[in-house]
């Protein structure tokens, strides 16, 4: 399913947009080494982890975007770091139970 | 004696620090007690050392260990060789993957003349795989003092765990006022460090230790008893 598709079904903003591309799987976590041994590629994460190492996390195992939840703002360093590595980074409201049910529903595993 | 401390500053070895923290800059700039805290590593602490000495001014070693719980503890070492022996376990403890200096910050070793000697290629910036208790439990063994690191900010053990876990750790790292407070109240030692990772945050937090002489003996004595005020205490 396309990012964009994905955010539209959600109560969501995005912050950044690399590119609109497909999404495959999807993880949710906040400790980086869960996801780093986790999470697959061509994923989006779902997390209320913020900090600049989430870039640095997302570009080793091929995540291509990350919803922040809980309406946290990703810190500037951050969004820089996403702009030069196009990671997509998109905020929600919701808590990370209430968005990884709506991306479940989506079909998406 | 009453000594300036910045005791959390990286160098050119943290992946997220500027090249330019070597020893000659950070020797002319830094307080006169300095610990170098590196993510994940003590490598660079004895160029750093040899230099300070030169100019008269002290360096702790240091680490900024990044446990599995993502918590940022740091480790004071009164002896380079104990820091070694737990950079050495933490080394063993990393990720395993492929580093990609130009994705996630150069690695650099110096020498005390500022000559890069060498990159790192473990990963220095994410967590390893061992518990905040066996971390601290591995400091106090090679005879350290353990810290936690800004603990409401990111990485912070409040911020990560939501709480002071019942570790045998008395000191722990304010970045404001209210964090101050929070520490004092629950009976530990408050620190106030710059945790720079470029020339310019050096000295924009700092502490004043009360201690008998420039040496790493007296900072210790003085460190474990407390005798040492934040920069809002002045």
């Amino acid at each position: 399913m396309n990012l964009k598709d994905i955010v539209a079904s959600l109560d969501a903003e995005i912050v950044f947009l690399s590119n609109d591309c497909e999404i495959i799987h999807a993880y949710t976590g906040d400790l980086l080494s869960l996801v780093m041994k986790n999470a697959k590629n061509d994923s989006i994460w779902i997390t209320v982890q913020n900090h600049v190492n989430i870039i640095a996390v997302a570009s080793l195992v091929g995540i291509r975007a990350i919803i922040l939840c809980d309406d946290l703002n990703f810190p500037s360093e951050t969004v820089e770091k996403a702009k030069s590595e196009g990671i997509s980074l998109i905020k929600s409201r919701d808590n990370a139970f209430v968005v990884s049910g709506k991306i479940y529903q989506l079909g998406i595993r | 004696m009453q000594y300036k401390c910045d005791l959390h500053v990286h160098s050119c070895l943290s992946p997220c620090a500027d090249i330019s923290m070597v020893p000659s800059e950070l020797a002319k700039l830094s307080a006169e007690i300095t610990a170098i805290t590196d993510h994940n590593s003590g490598g660079n602490v004895e160029a750093f050392s040899k230099k300070f000495s030169a100019e008269r001014k002290l360096i702790v070693p240091g680490i900024e260990i990044q446990t599995i719980e993502d918590v940022h503890i740091l480790g004071y070492f009164p002896d380079i060789n104990q820091l070694k022996k737990v950079t050495e376990i933490v080394y063993q403890n990393l990720p395993e993957i492929n580093y990609d200096p130009e994705k996630f910050g150069y690695q650099i070793y110096t020498d005390e003349n500022d000559k890069f000697t060498a990159l790192e290629n473990l990963p220095l910036g994410f967590p390893i795989s061992l518990s905040l208790e066996s971390v601290i439990e591995i400091i106090l063994k090679h005879h350290g003092v353990p810290v936690y690191a800004h603990i409401n900010r990111k990485f912070g053990v409040m911020y990560q765990l939501g709480l002071i876990p019942d570790h045998p750790v008395n000191i722990a790292e304010a970045t404001t006022i209210e964090e101050l407070g929070f520490i004092r109240k629950k009976g530990l030692i408050a620190l106030s460090s710059s945790d720079a990772h470029f020339l310019n945050q050096l000295n924009t937090r700092y502490s004043i230790i009360e201690c008998e002489k420039l040496s790493l003996n007296s900072f210790f004595n003085a460190l474990v008893r407390g005798k040492v005020k934040t920069i809002w205490d002045l």
